[in-house]
């Protein structure tokens, strides 16, 4: 472990790449038959047949290689149980973002091939991150991950919105990038090393954790990393870059790389600063308070459904900052991991969901603002039902997957004492039902204009069936899945 | 085994889903198939079960997944268990067999209703409710159940949504059922503070950990649930609801409101009665009420007019005779008569729909008279479920009823007994009124516009089905006295064999298992009996001397004791009671909240801290300028801040 300089590479170390190879294919397939075949339906179906495929082998592929923590790659991966955890959410959000674009993209005049593709690279990102045990890895995933999405941002490229919010987006992520691998350099300074294990056992050795150089690099690691995780105030190119993009790229954005950023913070703060605990913990607290207060007062404000969704998913990520505040030591009898894994989880479907309900809605020539979903329960019943689960679950109403995710991050806090902020999230979920429930209100007591236009919606029908099923049905079943997450997490 | 009884429940639930997604589209009249199938596999799931716990004695159980986890923060764990040992036998076997027959019934009954598809995904939903309520092994699954079988009792209540009368009936039983579920819930945070678990059994359950825990706080909860019990079984004050739970469609009164979910409260406080047991005052507070609810449901069924309202109140007085069984702690006897009554009822109430249907919905029984000629199937077992209702001897009725009197006696309630006595007397009074207004004498209606007509078989033969284990279950199950079958059966749960070898330790189960070891004296099994066979034949006589043969008149009867009469008829004033005592007051006090407290007081606040939080939402929009530098110079600020207090002022400043 302390010498890698014998690079030995062999069969067994290409298999934890079997999830990303199938991501790979798919974004390559993708690309080059959208560009070879000419636009056609056909085409279109065939598109997505392959990443839904692709993505469904890459979940089983992930899935069949649990249970063996498997280091490859001389320490640079691992496909540890955690990673299993978290490539089976990024994979999953890829694949119901498929779902929900399937239609809209080719019926706004995209090239859906491109598209497709870029979205699997933007997976293969987000998988890489969740497998990396090294800095460098990390980095390099969240940047593959990154560029695909600010291109996606930039797909409605005649909209000046979807241009300035990508533009934005990728000036603003440089910036964090830049203070993000500055923060790794000064990991590296210190310790010496950029696998997270080894910094993990200097760090240990250190008597004097306080030194000045190792908090620098432990706060310039996480102002970076909260960038892309959309925390406050580093959340500022989140609203605009959500509202300009596409919906579907919105719905896609608003998870995964939130999700990678978790990825990322999961490794680098707990497997490789975990003895700096004390340190970061308090800045977590402080940031997690901010970005829930902000994410949640702020969406109040908002008529526009989209931009309210892209003010709630910061609240979001403040939830999760709280069950990562939990965190006390790897190993058992710490809830605080699981809790924030399982939140990602359950944030992915529900999220989703919402954003694919607006999808439709465009799709079917009505507007994103709060005026748009009156009567809907009228107009278009399941979807006003599935809108209506999605919101309940955001909001934390049970038995919905996200009272429990919420439930848990909460008794993760109570858990490690701080009580308070168990109260904080408690006051500020409702201040989320009020924007929440009002758009619930509107769909059933609103009075109807006018019937949405006729579309062909094949797979949103799937789409939205099958995250309205994972928001009833996972709720009930999250004792299973807590396990999952508890176990993996011990696997560590 | 063990490994299919999740069927029992999940069947149930995916008809009413296939019903409630499908429904509508299917061709012609066929959403019955699915409930229909539903039902048949988790009777045969069902009965297969309770055929393994009857060969090994032992309770057979399932964990499905854990429901609630969160073992490490005081033992909050729930499981979601399926749990079957001889009570819950009984239960299922009554839930899914005469739920059956009624689904059947339903079909005929139904047939011309255009919300079909509605009707049997509600009532498949129920029977999944009804289900998990008794299958569950800890009280948090139940109360979700509990909860379930009182929104699908709301749901076919008001099934007919556009009559008003089904809204408000539903509303009342939702609002009343609500009050009488608060007390649950209090109850169930009460024992779970208490004990620190919330499930039934095993060693860290509550009935294992009974000893030692104060007899105030275990009156208090057993108190509180009871109040629960009183909403769900319709007893003591919160009785109201029942009667107008009859506007729902006939086979939702005999399945919901005779058969199965008003048994929920009975059969909740025999699951727990070790916790009874060693709550005295508690149980002589059910035995109170019991007894009192029995009489005066009694009385009121003496003079009502509509057939199902006469059956409703015979309802409320049955269940009060299973609840004051409690209180005594005779709880072979009320499970006993929990399941002879299932039958007879649920019979009662399918004829009662089949002569409502024959008589083009006519429930008035004053407009009645005659149909024995008419409806012939109907008549022979309406007398059949007639005759055990009024505890006519050998009927299975008789054997139940016969049990409750005597164990009450034995228990050491006497005047309970004879008060149980005096109602056997009353309860053959009503029933035969009912049969003699309805099916003799001469017919009182307008034959130019109703034509009384036999039911179709797919509603006369499940009447049959019902009509034969009126009849014979008693001896079936009932003889010898006291030592029946139905005491083996049921022994085990409160000797505590089996499964139940732990919470059997306790001080409060050994008790009880003493007690059951000696039975009543020979003299107090004949003379009830003898008691129990005069008071019912007396009844009978008496009403057909008033309304077989007339010789005896109702009407000077009426005004002979015009007080009575009137203090009768009028339910003994409870709901004037309540529109005086709780809802005119509750309504000026909400006036009052209203004008000043809520709109003046409450309203300024909300509206302050909306106005405020829109204020804050306001300006904080603000920061977003949409210009990137902004943006960046907040990432830069931020980034510089945090440091800066870091390097200063050291990490534990912000930890403060």
């Amino acid at each position: 472990m302390d010498n890698p300089v014998a690079v030995a590479l062999t069969l067994e170390d290409f298999k934890i790449l079997i999830p990303h190879a199938i991501v790979l294919a798919v974004a390559l397939l993708t690309l080059g038959y959208g560009a070879i075949a000419a636009p056609s339906p056909g085409r279109n179906a065939a598109l997505t047949v392959i990443s839904v495929f692709g993505y469904l082998g890459a979940i089983v592929a992930a899935l069949l290689l649990t249970g063996q923590p498997r280091t490859a790659f001389s320490g640079m991966g691992a496909l540890d149980d955690m990673a299993v955890f978290l490539i089976v959410v990024i994979a999953a959000s890829a694949l119901l973002t498929v779902f929900i674009s399937a239609q809209t993209i080719p019926a706004w005049d995209m090239p859906l091939g491109e598209y497709y593709s870029l979205l699997a690279f933007s997976t293969l990102g987000g998988m890489l991150v969740a497998s990396a045990v090294d800095l460098v890895m990390i980095f390099v995933g969240i940047e593959l991950s990154s560029l695909s999405v600010f291109v996606l941002a930039a797909f409605a490229k005649r909209r000046r919105e979807s241009i300035e919010g990508a533009l934005k987006y990728f000036l603003l992520s440089s910036f964090a990038t830049a203070i993000l691998i500055y923060g790794m350099a000064w990991t590296y300074g210190v310790t010496g090393a950029t696998n997270l294990n080894d910094i993990s056992l200097r760090l240990a050795t250190y008597q004097d954790r306080t030194a000045p150089t190792l908090l620098l690099a432990a706060l310039l690691l996480i102002v970076g990393l909260g960038f892309k995780a959309a925390a406050v105030p580093f959340h500022m190119w989140t609203p605009d870059a959500y509202q300009g993009a596409p919906t579907p790229v919105t719905a896609f954005m608003s998870v995964a790389p939130k999700v990678t950023a978790f990825a990322a913070i999961l490794r680098v703060l707990v497997q490789g600063l975990g003895p700096l605990r004390e340190q970061w913990v308090p800045l977590v607290i402080v940031l997690s308070v901010l970005t829930m207060a902000l994410g949640n007062l702020v969406a109040i404000a908002q008529r526009d459904v989209k931009r309210m969704l892209a003010y709630s998913s910061i609240a979001h990520t403040g939830y999760m900052l709280v069950g990562l505040a939990a965190f006390r030591q790897i190993g058992g009898g710490d809830e605080s991991i699981p809790s924030v894994l399982f939140y990602n989880f359950a944030y992915a479907f529900m999220n989703i969901g919402a954003f694919g309900v607006l999808a439709w809605l465009q799709l079917h020539g009505k507007g994103t603002t709060i005026d748009d979903f009156n009567g809907l329960a009228v107009t278009a019943w399941p979807q006003a039902a599935a809108m209506a689960f999605f919101l309940f679950s955001l909001t934390g109403v049970p038995p919905l997957l996200g009272f429990y995710a919420k439930y848990f991050i909460i008794l993760a806090a109570i858990e490690a004492g701080y009580t308070w902020l168990a109260v904080v999230v408690v006051l500020l979920s409702a201040v989320s039902a009020y924007y929440y429930l009002r758009v619930v209100a509107a769909m059933y007591f609103g009075d109807p204009a006018g019937a949405p236009t006729p579309a062909r919606t094949r797979f949103f029908g799937v789409g939205l069936g099958a995250m309205v099923l994972s928001v009833a049905l996972f709720g009930i079943l999250s004792g299973p899945v807590l396990d999952l997450a508890r176990q993996w997490y011990l696997a560590l | 085994m063990e490994n299919w009884l999740f069927l029992i429940p999940l069947m149930p639930l995916l008809a009413f889903a296939f019903d409630l997604l499908l429904g509508r589209r299917f061709p012609g009249k066929w959403a019955h198939a699915p409930a229909w199938i539903a039902m048949a596999v988790a009777f045969v799931v069902s009965l297969l079960a309770v055929l393994r716990v009857a060969r090994t004695g032992e309770p057979v159980s399932q964990t499905l997944w854990r429901w609630m986890p969160g073992a490490d923060l005081g033992g909050f764990d729930i499981p979601f268990t399926i749990f079957i040992d001889q009570l819950t036998s009984v239960m299922i076997l009554i839930i899914t067999g005469i739920g059956f027959l009624i689904h059947i019934y339903s079909a005929g009954y139904m047939g011309h209703d255009p919300g079909y598809y509605r009707f049997f995904a509600y009532l498949s939903l129920f029977v999944f409710a009804m289900l998990v309520l008794v299958l569950g092994d800890n009280f948090l699954v139940m109360f979700f159940g509990w909860e379930g079988v009182g929104l699908c009792s709301y749901l076919l209540i008001g099934y007919w949504f556009d009559r008003r009368s089904a809204g408000d009936a539903a509303k009342k039983a939702f609002i009343v059922n609500r009050v009488g579920d608060f007390g649950f819930l209090i109850g169930m945070f009460l024992l779970f503070t208490t004990f620190g678990t919330l499930s039934f059994f095993g060693p860290e359950g509550i009935f294992a950990n009974l000893a030692g825990k104060g007899e105030g706080v275990l009156t208090a909860i057993g108190l509180l649930l009871f109040v629960g019990a009183m909403g769900k079984s319709a007893q003591g004050p919160l009785t109201v609801w029942l009667p107008d739970a009859m506007e729902g469609p006939t086979p939702v009164s005999a399945l919901i409101h005779a058969a199965t979910m008003v048994t929920a409260g009975v059969y909740m406080m025999v699951r727990a009665h070790a916790l009874y047991e060693a709550a005295p005052v508690a149980l002589l507070v059910v035995l109170i009420v019991g007894l009192a609810t029995c009489f005066i449901a009694a009385t009121i069924g003496l003079v009502q007019n509509d057939i199902k309202r006469v059956m409703a109140y015979s309802t409320v007085s049955q269940l009060g005779y299973m609840v004051f069984a409690v209180g005594a702690g005779a709880f072979i006897p009320a499970i006993f008569h929990l399941m002879t009554h299932a039958f007879f009822k649920a019979l009662l109430f399918l004829g009662a729909g089949s002569v409502i249907h024959g008589m083009h919905e006519e429930q008035d029984m004053r407009k009645m008279g005659g149909l024995r000629r008419s409806m012939p199937i109907t008549y022979a077992t309406l007398v059949a479920g007639s005759l055990a209702l009024a505890g006519f001897p050998l009927t299975a009725g008789f054997f139940s009823k016969d049990e409750i009197l005597v164990g009450t006696w034995f228990e050491g309630y006497p005047l309970a007994a004879i008060v149980g006595w005096i109602v056997a007397f009353m309860t053959a009074f009503y029933t035969f009124r009912m049969i003699f207004l309805t099916f003799h004498g001469q017919p009182r209606f307008d034959p130019e516009h109703v034509h009384p007509h036999e039911s179709p078989p797919v509603m006369t033969l499940p009447l049959i089905a019902l009509a034969i284990p009126s009849l014979l279950l008693g001896i079936i199950v009932g003889l010898p006295a006291e030592a029946g079958p139905i005491h083996q059966w049921l022994g085990p749960v409160f000797e505590g064999g089996g499964g139940h070898a732990d919470a059997a330790r306790t001080m409060a189960v050994a008790v009880a298992a003493a007690e059951e070891a000696h039975h009543p004296p020979a003299w107090l099994t004949v003379g009830g009996f003898a008691a129990s066979t005069l008071l019912s034949l007396a009844g009978i006589a008496l009403a057909w001397l008033m309304y077989g043969t007339g010789r005896i008149s109702a009407q000077a009867m009426g005004r002979r004791f015009a007080g009575l009469y009137a203090l009768f008829y009028n339910k003994w004033y409870l709901d004037d009671i309540y529109q005086a005592l709780i809802v005119a007051p509750l309504d000026v006090l909400a006036r009052i909240l209203w004008k000043w407290v809520d709109a003046g007081f409450i309203d300024g606040i909300v509206n302050g801290v909306a106005h405020l939080t829109g204020g804050v939402s306001q300006q904080l929009r603000k920061v977003q300028t949409g210009v990137v530098s902004n943006y960046a110079l907040a990432i830069a600020l931020g980034t510089v801040i945090i440091v800066g207090v870091y390097l200063l002022l050291g990490p534990q400043f912000l930890a403060r």
